[in-house]
């Protein structure tokens, strides 16, 4: 098989001592911004890039595409150890991971995290090596109309994400998409409800916002206990690696993510958030007993960490087959790229098949790396749990701080943090869950200007989606699952007339 | 905890109502021809009607007089000390730079907890300010302010 | 305490808050780190642009200079910030066309006029290519506009009040009864994606250096093809690329890049950032770095500067006028 051979080559190339070592420092560098909250690859890579400049292209993004990977695998670290998101792709594992971090299950938690971004790596790397152009052709037959309906689909889950009370999680998808709204209007460029707040112009970044309501939050509400009431997570060392039964919980969610995953990395605007909530919600709703999501159900941690890996494989498509970056990070790739004088384009895999085949086995190999630097690392981290809180929580808001103001280069992030912390905190003692608002505020822009740009396109006419069959259908289907989520409700509501039932129990 | 819920639910109804109003003034026009004010305003009438019931329901309970369920408050004081300590930092990070606004900040924090001697504080503090400044700003290259001593 | 100690305490106290307050003449400029404000994120490929040419420049005048992103549309919040910093030089703005022009004639209140600048130097066009998507049913320019007259035409467009948005508006300015409808993209690459999938007949896309690299030459590979370009005369890249003047129409309107500084920097000061500027802006290595990543250099000192952004400023302002695009 051609691929086949090309791949033969490609390896070939790969394993001159300067690509390995070069392979190496990246995915490291990458497992460590992935750790650290806020600080994420782009400021990274757009730092490297000059360093990159001395060697060869090849070598250069084989290290610049580790880097990005590797944060991937990174991210769920602080997520599971201290219920603190490093980005927002790692806000879902949060949900799960920590408590069964709680449940002194740390170590299979983190295990199964690490072994379902291998496989979700892995398996994005072989489609992106054997269907990258069928799947560009199908990127680009994906057009407004279509993101529009997936975004729309995407609404449909996010019931999912919430806690025992459906409207509260609705309310706050709600106000996820009011808060998407500040800033400015993508497409008349009239700034909204901030025009006196010109650090606001581009919105709230989701990054302050994730890590105030997730991590500041946390650390408030851990205060409130005196020393002797925190808890105390037992760990044995026994228990470090996941269970019989873990692996057979976690094999279909990480099969679902891996192919969840890669899709939405595909799509414009879509990526690594999009992914692994989507499987978050996605395992929720096929799962046989939903009522253990948010207890520790370690298909939550699975399915979302294959999930956001097999984006970034994805994510590479639109890149190399078309020439077009399908997200922030990509487009930093693609610059470094470019000052190399190498051009992604439609003939860039026909043109430069030893490039693209290094650098596809050079991510076979680094997720490999990756895999073997994190396993051990478990050991590391579940001792960390044991540093007294005392310690642990100046060290905790000493990398929020530095992450959030990371994020922009600016002090206001951490403000904005901060203010999202003290909400966090209301939130979470009054029992409003907050992962519907971050997917609602991630997907809010989105889902409004793809509808806009429909709209236009079909003439200011609905009647346009008929025109659309893959749009249209999956309009269909998500009217069907919010009919039917709908009717869910109000059939257990008419069983509980006499309370206040729609509220959850209190 | 019941007057707290109600106070938050209707702050966030308020704030709906504002961002609806101010949504209308941007500009609505058509469903099939959106203005800038249009998404906005369907997601604030959204989530207007998703916490009414929400509101009306805390009114109720408000009312009734219920058995003791109440939830330990806790050391309110401690979590309200780390939220200035936190906005602190934020307002001073500029003027004094990093690495004086990094390093009082932590040694606040030992000291909240107040479990060893402040003198063990001050040199944990310190130590840590530096390894942050080392990962931070050698290694991963993050410019941090330098405030009017420019020092960093 | 004895007279003289107490005069030598006054004196050491004297001299520790002179060190502190860095008293710096123009001759020892530059004493500390310049600001580079930037209108765009780092990771964005304009910003490792302005990375090469203050990297070049800090060598130079041996200080670093640093990014700080300020962020906001059509770049007018770091304007902003520029135009209210100390003009001590050691703030400066890596600012564009849409700063200078297509920003501040489109927005109402945004806090800064052109006189509020010193203008360093500019150093590059980026060309505006009218591009087909691939299957369109007219292949030069004669043909879209007969098109665009019988039907409606779908414009991708990058946000009311750019570049793009003002090439289309000249045009239709030019050439009255154009049907065009703009389809709003939210950035380059989605920009391309569009074209690409037929969902817009035509768009407006940057570049016009050459190479592999340039968005043109991209867009020609899969099946576009670029049947006008706003540059006054048919770029060296692309002879067979016919440039709007060339067919008689007025449309001349490239976007444009260049550094400036706050009005009212010292002339020594001035005179050695400039001379710094100039020196690195005729780097060869600085020069190949900025072609590659798709700009059309050229290299124009202070004087030649402030000249042009007079004329590009007034061109703006007419087509705003004219084509009567209200005030966002």
């Amino acid at each position: 098989m051609d691929a086949f051979l090309n791949l033969l080559l490609g390896f070939k190339l790969l394993l001159q001592p300067i690509n390995v070592l070069y392979c190496f420092i990246g995915v490291t560098l990458g497992t460590l911004i992935g750790v650290l909250p806020g600080i994420g690859p782009v400021a990274t890579l757009s730092m490297l890039i000059p360093f990159t400049m001395r060697v060869d292209p090849l070598t250069s993004m084989i290290m610049l595409a580790g880097v990005y990977y590797g944060a991937m695998y990174g991210g769920s670290t602080t997520s599971i150890l201290v219920n603190i998101p490093g980005e927002a792709a790692s806000v879902v594992t949060c949900l799960d991971g920590y408590q069964m971090a709680r449940n002194g299950r740390a170590g299979p938690a983190l295990g199964m995290s690490a072994i379902g971004s291998f496989i979700g790596g892995t398996f994005g790397v072989i489609v992106l090596m054997i269907l990258a152009l069928p799947l560009a052709r199908l990127a680009i037959r994906l057009g407004p109309p279509e993101r529009f309906a997936i975004v729309a689909m995407g609404f449909t889950l996010v019931v999912y994400l919430g806690g025992r009370s459906p409207l509260k999680g609705a309310a706050m998808a709600a106000l996820g998409l009011v808060l998407s709204c500040l800033g400015t209007d993508m497409v008349s460029g009239k700034i909204r409800f901030v025009s006196s707040v010109p650090l606001l112009y581009e919105g709230i970044d989701v990054g302050a916002m994730v890590m105030g309501l997730f991590g500041i939050s946390e650390v408030l509400l851990n205060m409130e206990k005196s020393s002797e009431e925190r808890e105390v997570f037992e760990t044995s060392v026994k228990n470090l690696l996941p269970s019989l039964q873990d692996w057979k919980r976690s094999s279909l969610p990480i099969a679902r993510g891996s192919i969840i995953g890669f899709l939405l990395g595909l799509i414009p605007g879509g990526g690594a958030i999009l992914a692994s909530f989507t499987s978050y919600a996605v395992e929720k709703r096929v799962s046989k007993h939903p009522e253990q999501f948010g207890k520790g159900a370690i298909e939550g941690v699975a399915g979302p960490e294959t999930a956001n890996n097999a984006a970034i494989a994805g994510a590479f498509v639109p890149l190399f087959s078309l020439g077009i970056p399908p997200n922030v990070v990509m487009a930093v790739l693609m610059a470094s790229l470019m000052l190399h004088g190498v051009a992604p384009g439609p003939q860039f895999i026909s043109r430069n098949p030893d490039f693209f085949f290094g650098i596809v086995a050079s991510m076979y190999m680094g997720n490999v790396m990756l895999l073997i630097l994190n396993l051990p690392l478990i050991g590391i981290w579940v001792k960390i749990l044991k540093i007294p809180y005392r310690i642990l929580f100046p060290l905790i808001l000493l990398f929020c701080v530095i992450g959030s103001y990371s994020l922009n280069n600016r002090a206001f992030d951490i403000a904005v943090m901060i203010a999202f912390g003290i909400m966090g905190y209301i939130m979470k003692k009054l029992d409003y869950p907050a992962a519907p608002l971050v997917f609602a505020f991630v997907l809010g822009n989105m889902f409004e200007y793809t509808f806009r740009q429909t709209m236009v396109m079909g003439g200011h006419d609905l009647l346009f989606f008929l025109k659309r069959p893959i749009a249209l259908t999956a309009l269909l289907i998500s009217a069907l699952l919010i009919a039917s989520t709908l009717f869910g409700y109000f059939w257990k509501f008419r069983m509980r007339v006499a309370d206040s039932g729609i509220l959850g129990d209190d | 905890m019941k007057k707290g819920n109600l106070i938050f639910v209707l702050t966030l109804e308020g704030l709906g109502i504002l961002e609806i109003l101010a949504s209308y003034r941007l500009g609505l026009q058509t469903f099939t021809n959106p203005g800038p004010g249009f998404f906005p305003f369907v997601s604030g009438v959204l989530f207007c009607l998703l916490v009414l019931p929400i509101c009306i329901s805390s009114l109720k309970e408000l009312g009734k007089t219920t058995a003791a369920h109440k939830r330990p408050q806790g050391n309110l004081k401690k979590a309200g000390l780390i939220t200035l300590s936190l906005v602190a930092y934020f307002l001073f990070l500029g003027l004094l730079g990093f690495l004086i606004v990094t390093f009082i900040f932590l040694f606040g924090l030992f000291c909240i907890e107040r479990h060893q001697k402040w003198s063990f504080n001050l040199v944990f503090a310190a130590a840590l300010v530096g390894a942050a400044y080392l990962l931070f700003h050698t290694l991963l290259g993050i410019e941090f302010p330098l405030g009017f001593l420019e020092i960093g | 305490m004895e007279k003289k100690t107490r005069w030598l305490i006054k004196f050491l106290v004297l001299v520790t808050m002179l060190g502190f307050a860095r008293f710096s003449s123009a001759a020892d400029y530059p004493t500390k780190p310049i600001e580079c404000l930037m209108p765009m994120g780092p990771g964005a490929v304009s910003a490792i642009g302005v990375r090469i040419i203050t990297d070049a420049t800090a060598k130079i005048l041996g200080k670093p200079i640093l990014q700080v992103s300020a962020l906001g549309p059509g770049g007018i919040v770091a304007a902003r910030r520029c135009a209210m910093a100390k003009p001590d030089g050691y703030t400066i703005l890596a600012s564009n066309s849409a700063i200078h022009g297509t920003a501040l004639c489109t927005r109402k209140d945004i806090g800064y006029e052109n006189s509020d600048f010193e203008f360093l130097a500019f150093w590059a066009f980026q060309d505006m290519g009218l591009t087909t998507r691939p299957g369109a049913p007219f292949k030069t320019l004669e043909e879209f506009i007969a098109y665009a007259k019988e039907n409606r035409v779908k414009a991708g467009l990058m946000g009311v009040g750019t570049g793009g948005h003002m090439c289309f508006e000249l045009l239709k300015l030019e050439i009255p009864g154009l049907k065009i409808d703009y389809v709003p993209a939210v950035s380059s690459p989605d920009m391309r994606m569009l074209l690409l999938g037929d969902n817009i007949d035509v768009a407006i896309l940057m570049g016009g250096s050459g190479g592999p690299t340039d968005e043109f030459t991209q867009a020609i590979e899969s099946g576009s093809r670029v049947i006008a370009v706003s540059s006054k005369e048919r770029l060296k890249a692309f002879p067979n690329v016919p440039s709007y003047s060339e067919k008689g129409l007025n449309v001349v309107l490239s976007a444009w890049t260049g550094i400036v500084a706050p009005k009212g920097i010292p002339k020594e000061v001035s005179e050695k950032l400039k001379n710094a500027l100039y020196k690195a802006l005729e780097d060869p290595q600085v020069i190949q770095g900025v072609e590659k990543l798709g700009n059309r250099y050229l290299f124009m000192k202070s004087e030649e500067f402030t000249k042009y952004v007079k004329e590009y400023e007034d061109l703006i302002r007419r087509i705003v006028k004219e084509a009567k695009i209200p005030p966002i």
